[in-house]
């Protein structure tokens, strides 16, 4: 509890006067999963902000309640107890159509296992989101490939998901998870499903993006590549912030993390 | 007085506080009861209206001595956990002529609410519906109040806002245009009620969020037929499979009707037809042809007897004239000769003239034997449904009940077909809609997704099964009776028409049935399934 009070945030001292600089505030949060009769605290009261803009890397083991706060941030789950604001609106108090305009335009998915529609092209999957957004079809196609240009897949617009390689497919996953210029990108372990290399190119891909449209970034990872691209780094451990690192203090212990700290972040 | 209650069953007016704010404010009780209860002294106002049907409802009377202005602030009593709070809106100040209010239904009103009605009799009042969220708040709402009739704002003064515990507060930010001289008020309400949700420690109101949450809308159909159509091809071999279950249960059906029909036909055909027109017209062409015949038949008969004695041992043939052996013509034409051939013959030889009389005789014979042909046609019809068993008798009722049983059965197992597919499909496509939701999918378009990928394998089906169970039918009908079957095809055609369009109906509606409990499951899903990493 003292701990998640002195989470550090550029704004927090002037919090009341501007809202607005946070993306996304989560306010004593605490979730309850029920299990037959047994009650898992998930999270057991989180507090924390994320400013607009920054690229945030979530780290934890599993089982620390790292998804299930993921999750919370993303709106695809409501708290127990406490608010999670995203872009000061309060998920909770949403309704599902509410929500479905907010998971639309305001936020960008990424996921472990790309998740692209199998029965649709490369520029079909990105064209989705725009034409849940109300876009005409050939904005849409102009648009989407105009940001598959950016990820470097303009010459395989037409290419189904399983005519790619991982790498090509998370970065189609990018693309469309920047489809509707979202104000953040929730990147579940971008890297997870895909070899050293490619995660490397991934990641530059997501610090990039994350530079040019200053979009704010919020990654649940294991990868320690991640780590030297984020802004902050929050910790978990059941169910409580841990520590929150800047990269600053960061850098001092890269080579610990690097080397042989490796082993606890599992 | 403010009260916190499962549903808002009345609601009551209160006084102003401060008649110097300019609005009154309506506290509404919540109550359990019917009946409209005076919640304290003072109460200058009361319930004038009382929705039974939308127990959230009320319209309020404000005393218009009392509210002389023309903003008006609420106190919304709020359902507790209830899906829709509404507020009452009304104008303050009185006219005798008051004016109707209907252009306020039509206005795009910029609510966080919905308007959903204006009473007719008290045109000044207005029921507004919240969205769900604001079921949170039992408290104050801000109201702001800017329109007017003829673009004018009878807003005088900022409006109130008072606060759950009492406090108030200014909002400045309501423009004041010319004062309106005419009895009509609010034009349109900004009831901001994200403002609720801001609410500080000491209960005052937050000013609004920069950003609105505006709700998705859209459900865009081509798309959903495009991803159905490309779902469909990519299983194709399970919709093959769920279709052929369609196929076959809908051929039997049909067949099964296309059957009845052609057999009602024949038997309608072969009990009515010859008390028919037509048929009376046959009989009577048979008649005119006998009475040709007959004199012709007659002479030729005549120069047979007188030619047969001389020419007897001449033995001439007949079959140079005839053009085929006379044996066979008459077992062709079912009658015999008018004399023997060989005196006909022998009289032909006698005098040529008779040659043209037995050729004409000849063809007349094979006229009568057509027409006698078709005016037996139904009682040889009512024969052949009697051997083969089809003839309306008392026993074709218990088959019919078995017949249904079977079509019910065999519809049954397409449907459990179908829901089977269907369940499949969504299981295996969990995490895909799980996407879809987390692109912004609404439940609505993954249940069409769905429904329409029924649909596609519903009218293939059941068109192929049509016309499979037709083909049969009419192949069986037209072994077992011939050109008999069709003799009345205009009627029998219609009824197998109907036939088909009942079993499109029940093909696609089977398919649609067996298609809906697992969209709904898919819908209902949640797009956390979507992060769900399986092994």
């Amino acid at each position: 509890m003292t701990r998640q009070q002195e989470i550090p945030g550029p704004a927090q001292a002037d919090a009341n006067s501007e809202l607005a600089e946070y993306i996304v505030r989560a306010i004593d949060v605490k979730r309850v999963y029920r299990m037959g009769d047994e009650e898992v605290h998930a999270l057991k009261g989180v507090t924390l902000s994320i400013n607009r803009g920054e690229y945030i890397s979530i780290m934890g083991p599993s089982g620390s309640g790292k998804s299930t706060l993921f999750n919370m941030i993303g709106g695809l789950d409501k708290p127990t107890e406490g608010k999670v604001y995203i872009d000061e609106v309060d998920i909770a108090q949403l309704d599902s159509y509410e929500l479905a305009w907010m998971r639309c335009r305001k936020i960008g998915y990424i996921f472990q296992t790309f998740n692209l529609i199998p029965v649709m092209t490369a520029l079909e999957n990105v064209m989705l989101p725009m034409i849940f957004a109300g876009l005409g079809t050939s904005d849409a196609q102009d648009r989407a490939a105009e940001i598959l240009k950016r990820v470097e897949l303009g010459h395989r617009l037409m290419n189904k998901p399983s005519e790619m390689s991982g790498g090509q497919q998370q970065r189609v996953a990018i693309a469309r998870a920047f489809a509707n210029d979202p104000a953040i990108i929730l990147a579940d372990e971008p890297t997870g499903n895909l070899d050293l290399q490619t995660g490397k190119l991934i990641i530059d891909l997501l610090h990039g993006l994350n530079r040019e449209k200053g979009v704010t970034i919020i990654s649940a990872t294991h990868d320690h590549k991640m780590l030297s691209v984020s802004d902050r780094i929050i910790w978990i451990r059941d169910g409580r912030v841990d520590k929150i690192q800047k990269r600053a203090e960061l850098k001092i212990a890269e080579g610990t993390i690097e080397g042989e700290g490796g082993e606890d972040l599992r | 007085m403010i009260g916190i209650a499962a549903r808002v069953e009345s609601c009551y007016v209160e006084p102003a506080l401060g008649k110097k704010f300019g609005g009154g404010e309506i506290v509404g009780s919540c109550l359990g009861g019917n009946r409209p209860q005076v919640a304290g002294p003072g109460l200058a106002d009361h319930l004038i209206h009382h929705r039974r049907s939308q127990p959230l409802a009320a319209v309020l009377e404000v005393d218009p001595e009392v509210h002389n202005a023309n903003g008006a602030v609420l106190r919304l009593v709020a359902g507790h956990q209830h899906r829709h709070v509404y507020l009452v809106v009304l104008r303050q100040k009185s006219h005798p002529f008051f004016r109707p209010f209907d252009h306020l239904v039509e206005q795009e009103l910029r609510l966080v609410g919905r308007l959903i009605a204006v009473h007719p009799f008290f045109p000044q009042g207005a029921l507004l519906q919240l969205p769900r969220r604001a079921k949170f708040i039992a408290g104050a709402v801000d109201v702001q109040v800017e329109g007017g009739f003829d673009g004018a704002v009878n807003v005088d003064q900022p409006v109130q806002v008072t606060g759950a515990d009492g406090a108030d507060f200014h909002h400045p930010s309501i423009p004041r245009r010319r004062p309106c001289h005419m009895p009509i008020a609010v034009q349109s309400f900004i009831v901001s009620s994200t403002a609720l949700t801001n609410r500080n420690g000491n209960g005052m109101l937050a000013p609004a969020p920069p950003h609105e949450v505006p709700r998705q809308v859209s459900l865009p159909l081509g798309k959903a037929v495009e991803i159905a159509y490309k779902n469909i091809r990519l299983r194709l071999g399970r919709s093959l499979l769920v279709t052929s279950g369609i196929v076959l249960a809908l051929a039997f059906l049909m067949s099964i009707l296309a059957n009845r029909a052609t057999l009602d036909g024949m038997r309608h055909w072969a009990r009515w037809a010859p008390a028919s027109a037509r048929f009376d017209r046959l009989r009577d062409q048979r008649a005119a042809l006998e009475d040709r015949m007959r004199p012709r038949e007659a002479r030729l008969r005549l120069a047979a007897r007188r030619a047969g004695e001389s020419a007897r041992n001449q033995s001439p043939d007949l079959r140079p004239l005839l053009g085929q052996d006379p044996a066979e013509l008459q077992k062709e034409l079912g009658i015999p000769l008018p004399a023997p051939p060989s005196d006909l013959a022998a009289a032909v030889a006698h005098n040529v003239s008779l040659a043209d009389d037995l050729r004409q005789w000849v063809a007349d014979a094979r006229d009568l034997k057509r027409l006698r042909e078709e005016l037996t046609a139904p009682e040889r019809l009512g024969a052949l449904l009697q051997t083969h068993g089809d003839a309306d008798t008392g026993q074709s009722a218990a088959r019919r009940t078995q017949t249904r049983w079977l079509v019910a059965l065999a519809l049954l197992v397409a449907f459990v077909g179908i829901l089977n597919a269907m369940l499949m499909s969504v299981t295996e496509r969990f995490r895909e809609i799980g996407t879809m939701k987390c692109l912004g999918a609404l439940d609505e378009f993954i249940i069409k997704l769905f429904l329409l990928e029924s649909l596609f394998q519903g009218i293939v089906g059941a068109a192929f099964g049509v016309v499979i169970g037709l083909a049969l039918s009419l192949l069986a009908t037209l072994l077992s009776y011939g050109t008999l079957a069709f003799q009345d095809f205009g009627a029998t055609g219609l009824d197998i028409l109907g036939g088909a369009g009942i079993c499109l109906g029940v093909g696609i509606g089977l398919t649609i049935a067996g298609a809906l409990y697992p969209a709904w499951q898919a819908a209902r899903m949640q797009p956390i399934e979507a992060m769900r990493v399986e092994a």
